[in-house]
């Protein structure tokens, strides 16, 4: 502040003054003495003691104090001291009115600004001194405010800031300095150096450097030196270092500007460990072999004690892996989940599994933010953890603690939620027995490495999902019983599979050089006809849309059924067609088989139904048969008594009357065909049953013959057999083959009115399988069956004799008698005329 | 020469008649008649025939009973019995015939040549 900007000052303002004198006269010489300054007006008040003094001075408002230091209630310096306590900031004149030099040395030492001696000071020079004391005072309060402003900079700076004389000995240091070196108060550091504090080494470095810099003259700014605090954890400070000087020049010794940058430091070492670690999460490998190796990474870069990392496995979230938990601690700690009493899961109002602990806490992703225990992101952190235990309950902003960390002597934790779009999937974990170890930036960088763990776990997962199911897919393919095909758009192989080969038995070479023309030309090799399939795959290329299932036939006898359809993307291009191959040559032979079995089936179906019928035609000509024999009965009698009537008329009438005879012939006649009709319905009686006996066909056809040998000659017929030797004997029912033998001699005479040849042969014939079957055949000379009759002839009453001369019934029994001893009866016309009856008999 | 004796026994009196006419009126037989069983051994005790005539199948008693008894009369066990049956066919007849004891078997409706031949051949 210049002299005429105080003046000016001075003059604009009016000074006020207490004027403290008992002596009225002095009083007034001083006031009239101010009065005649003209640059200001002085205010001037007066106390006439220091009591009253006082009062004043209380009452505030007043720039300066003239002080006379004689007065009624107090005298000398004590008067002094006791207006300096008063009035501590107002300056003070003292007015003496001695000339007693050692006394005004005196009161200056005790605060007052200047001091006059009465009667010397005319009124400038009195004013003057006023105002110069006016100024002084307020310049020193100005330096003093300078002064404790630095002193509260220096107290309260975090950096640690101190001097040093040429010998590198602290001359002064700030609190802060005195923190570092774990001093109590920065006094007991003055006079000490870096050797009472650092090791010996580190030391020497710093002495080295300080006196360089002394001697030299080279200051040192902001350079990062790692050093070691007072408990001995390793931090990095920032330094600078200049040179004092006196006035004149020369240096004198040393300011000294330490900044902890540790923090700075672990960020910058969490930023590059934040970079390893996504180095390793998008290189390629599975996921477990990737988080264990960013588990390494983090536990060796954060220096921490115990690493872990929870994953979400059900409902739970036990470690996915960790590193320096001890076991006791992972024996209760993997699971987080809180079991109920009765040995279920403990769940909430919503039905959620409670998740214990802060790490469940942080999983279940309700922290407070407003807490300073945890973070925007989620995370709980903590630099020491033991106080968390001594809080009551309801303070705790933990749920459900389990506190096992805290009790393991873990004080720095942290628990980082993993992300996984938008899903807290897990957690890492990060557990020091140091305190200290994290600050809020580390945090922020390992809540970005859990997110990126977040988006690899999910790329992982699904890159693994994909890779198992295309394992899954190629392990089906090739453990099927189908050869599969793959080809790209343009026809060439993309894939194939084992079977595939195996079925076509293309050559390794052909597979070894991938030529799809080699491979095309060794499937139409083996094919029946080649052009028709190279035609289909043709076809197909050219009609992408088109599936196709056909059956191709192999030169070697398989069959193959063949598939084709193309193959698209997600979004519909086309990609190529697969083709699969089955061999279905067995399971055409089985239905060739079953077909075959079928047509066998329906045979002996309709062989059945056939012997059905039979059964039911003979059943009905058995109750015909039945009905005939008590038929008979009652009509043979009547038939009697008309015979034996007509016998005593015919005897007793004139018989040599023409008509009479004829009557008595025609009526005779009558009564004899009745009888044979009634023979011949008792004869038809089908058995029900046969007796069964082995024998000789031979012996049945002979005894025959002979039967029939007076009919025969009756009718001139020459009746001769032609008998196989040894024929097998047979079972057979005697009586009623020979009742069937009979018939047909019978009818072979009677088809031969005017004579004829009757001839009867056997045989055997060796049939396949060792089975042998025995033939009768019984040849006439007659006029043979019209071949219109042949369709019918087994028809029961069915008759080519003249009506009166046969019943029909006698081929269709004798049909089923042969049938019923399970062979055959034929009857056709010989090439040579004549009729022919074959029956066949199996052994 | 004396008449043959003939017992004809059959259930239907006027075939027994027929019978008996015919017989008589050849002059060669003396023929009686008996159209119960039961009364067919009192009545062949009286009248005491060279031969019977016997029905098969009769009401009360058939033919094989009375032919059995006959066989163990005393007196008549050696009267040849023919069988005039409408029972069976004439096959069937000829094999029951032989195995009843020898006699032959005749089937109705008979011819009174075939009766007197069958007659004649089994008298003795």
């Amino acid at each position: 502040m210049s002299d005429a900007s105080t003046i000016e000052k001075a003059k604009s303002e009016t000074v006020r003054i207490l004027l403290v004198e008992d002596d009225d006269g002095c009083a007034h010489l001083l006031q009239k003495l101010l009065s005649l300054w003209q640059y200001g007006a002085f205010d001037i008040r007066r106390a006439e003691n220091l009591s009253a003094a006082l009062r004043e001075v209380a009452q505030g408002g007043l720039d300066l104090v003239l002080l006379d230091l004689g007065l009624p209630d107090s005298r000398g310096l004590d008067t002094l001291i006791r207006m300096r306590t008063a009035a501590e900031t107002v300056p003070i004149i003292v007015l003496t009115g001695t000339d007693d030099e050692e006394l005004a040395v005196r009161t200056l030492q005790q605060g007052a600004q200047n001091y006059i001696v009465k009667g010397r000071e005319d009124g400038p020079s009195l004013a003057r001194a006023i105002r110069y004391a006016i100024e002084r005072c307020r310049a020193q309060a100005a330096l003093a405010q300078e002064r404790d402003l630095l002193r509260s900079l220096m107290d309260n700076i975090p950096d640690q800031v101190y001097l040093k004389d040429m010998d590198s000995r602290f001359v002064s240091v700030n609190p802060a300095t005195a923190r570092l070196f774990g001093a109590a108060a920065p006094g007991e550091l003055i006079g000490k150096c870096d050797f009472d504090f650092f090791p010996r080494e580190l030391a020497e470095q710093f002495r080295a450097e300080e006196q360089t810099l002394l001697h030299c003259d080279q200051p040192c700014v902001n350079r990062e030196v790692p050093i070691t605090d007072s408990a001995g954890n390793p931090r990095w400070v920032l330094t600078t270092k200049v040179p004092l000087r006196d006035h004149a020049g020369h240096i004198t010794g040393l300011l000294g500007i330490n900044r902890d940058i540790t923090e700075h430091k672990q960020t910058e070492v969490y930023r590059e460990m934040g970079l390893e670690v996504l180095q390793i999460l998008n290189a390629p490998g599975d996921l477990r072999g990737s988080i264990q190796r960013v588990l390494a990474i983090l536990k060796m870069r954060t220096g921490c004690d115990a690493v872990g990392i929870r994953l979400q496995d059900g409902d739970d979230f036990p470690y996915y892996a960790q590193q320096g938990f001890p076991k006791a601690f992972l024996l209760t700690e993997n699971t987080l989940i809180a079991p109920t009493a009765d040995g279920g899961l403990c769940r909430d109002k919503d039905g959620n599994v409670c998740l214990e602990c802060t790490c469940g806490l942080v999983i279940s992703g309700k922290t407070d933010p407003s807490n300073p225990l945890f973070t925007r992101g989620g995370s709980c952190w903590t630099n020491d953890s033991l106080p968390l235990l001594e809080l009551p309950s309801d303070q705790d902003p933990r749920l459900n603690p389990r506190n096992q960390c805290i009790h393991q002597g873990y004080a720095s934790v942290a628990l980082v939620p993993i992300r996984a779009q938008d899903m807290i999937v897990g957690l890492l974990q990060f557990n020091d027995r140091r305190k200290g170890c994290f600050t809020r930036d580390t945090i922020e960088i390992l809540e970005g490495i859990a997110a990126h763990i977040g988006v690899t776990l999910i790329r992982k997962q699904a890159a693994e999902e994909v890779r198992f199911q295309k394992m899954l897919l190629e392990s089906q393919n090739e453990a099927s019983i189908d050869g599969i095909l793959n080809v790209d758009e343009n026809g060439r192989i993309i894939w194939f599979n084992r079977q595939f080969l195996e079925m076509w038995g293309i050559p390794a070479d052909v597979v070894q050089s991938r030529s799809d023309e080699a491979a095309l030309r060794s499937v139409l090799d083996k094919l029946l006809d080649p052009q028709a399939f190279s035609d289909k795959v043709e076809y197909l290329y050219k009609h992408k849309d088109l599936k196709s299932r056909d059956e191709i036939q192999l030169k070697d006898g398989r069959e193959f059924d063949r598939y084709s359809a193309p193959v698209r993307s997600s979004t519909g291009s086309y990609l190529g067609r697969v083709w699969l191959f089955r061999d279905i040559t067995e399971r055409k032979q089985a239905q060739k088989m079953i077909t075959q079995a079928l047509a066998d089936l329906t045979t002996e179906h309709e062989k059945l139904i056939a012997t059905q019928m039979q059964l039911i035609e003979a059943a009905k000509m058995k109750s015909v048969g039945q009905l005939a024999a008590s038929v008979a009965h009652e009509v043979k009698n009547p038939l009697a008594i008309a015979l034996m009537g007509l016998e005593y008329l015919s005897s007793t009438v004139a018989i040599n009357d023409d008509r009479v005879a004829t009557v008595v012939k025609d009526t005779k006649e009558a009564i004899q065909r009745a009888d044979i009709i009634i023979r011949e319905l008792m004869n038809f009686s089908v058995p029900a049953k046969l007796e069964m006996k082995h024998q000789d066909l031979n012996r049945i056809v002979e005894h025959t013959v002979h039967l029939m040998r007076h009919e025969a000659r009756k009718r001139n017929v020459t009746s001769n057999m032609d008998l196989g030797p040894s024929l097998p004997h047979l079972p057979l029912d005697g009586t009623k083959i020979e009742q069937t033998l009979v018939n047909l001699c019978m009818n072979a005479i009677e088809a031969m009115p005017t004579g004829g040849t009757l001839l009867v042969r056997t045989r055997a014939n060796q049939l396949e399988a060792g089975a042998t079957e025995v033939i009768v055949d019984m040849e006439d000379t007659g006029a043979g069956i019209p071949e219109a009759d042949l369709v019918n002839i087994f028809e029961p009453f069915f008759s080519r004799k003249q009506v009166g001369k046969g019943f029909g019934l006698g081929l269709s029994v004798s049909k089923q008698i042969i049938e019923l001893h399970g062979g055959t009866l034929q009857i056709g016309n010989r090439p040579a005329g004549g009729a022919k009856v074959t029956i066949t008999l199996k052994t | 020469m004396t008449k043959k004796r003939i017992l004809i026994v059959d259930d239907e009196p006027k075939f027994t008649l027929m019978v008996r006419l015919n017989l008589e009126k050849t002059g060669s037989y003396e023929v009686k008649e008996v159209n119960a069983a039961k009364q067919a051994v009192e009545t062949a005790e009286q009248f005491k025939p060279d031969l019977v005539l016997l029905d098969v199948m009769m009401p009360g008693m058939d033919g094989g009973d009375v032919a059995a008894r006959l066989k163990s009369h005393p007196v008549l066990k050696d009267v040849p019995v023919l069988f005039v049956t409408a029972a069976v066919s004439q096959g069937e007849a000829g094999r029951q015939g032989y195995n009843s004891g020898g006699l032959l078997f005749l089937a109705k409706p008979v011819t009174l040549d075939a009766l007197i031949e069958a007659i004649e051949a089994n008298l003795r």
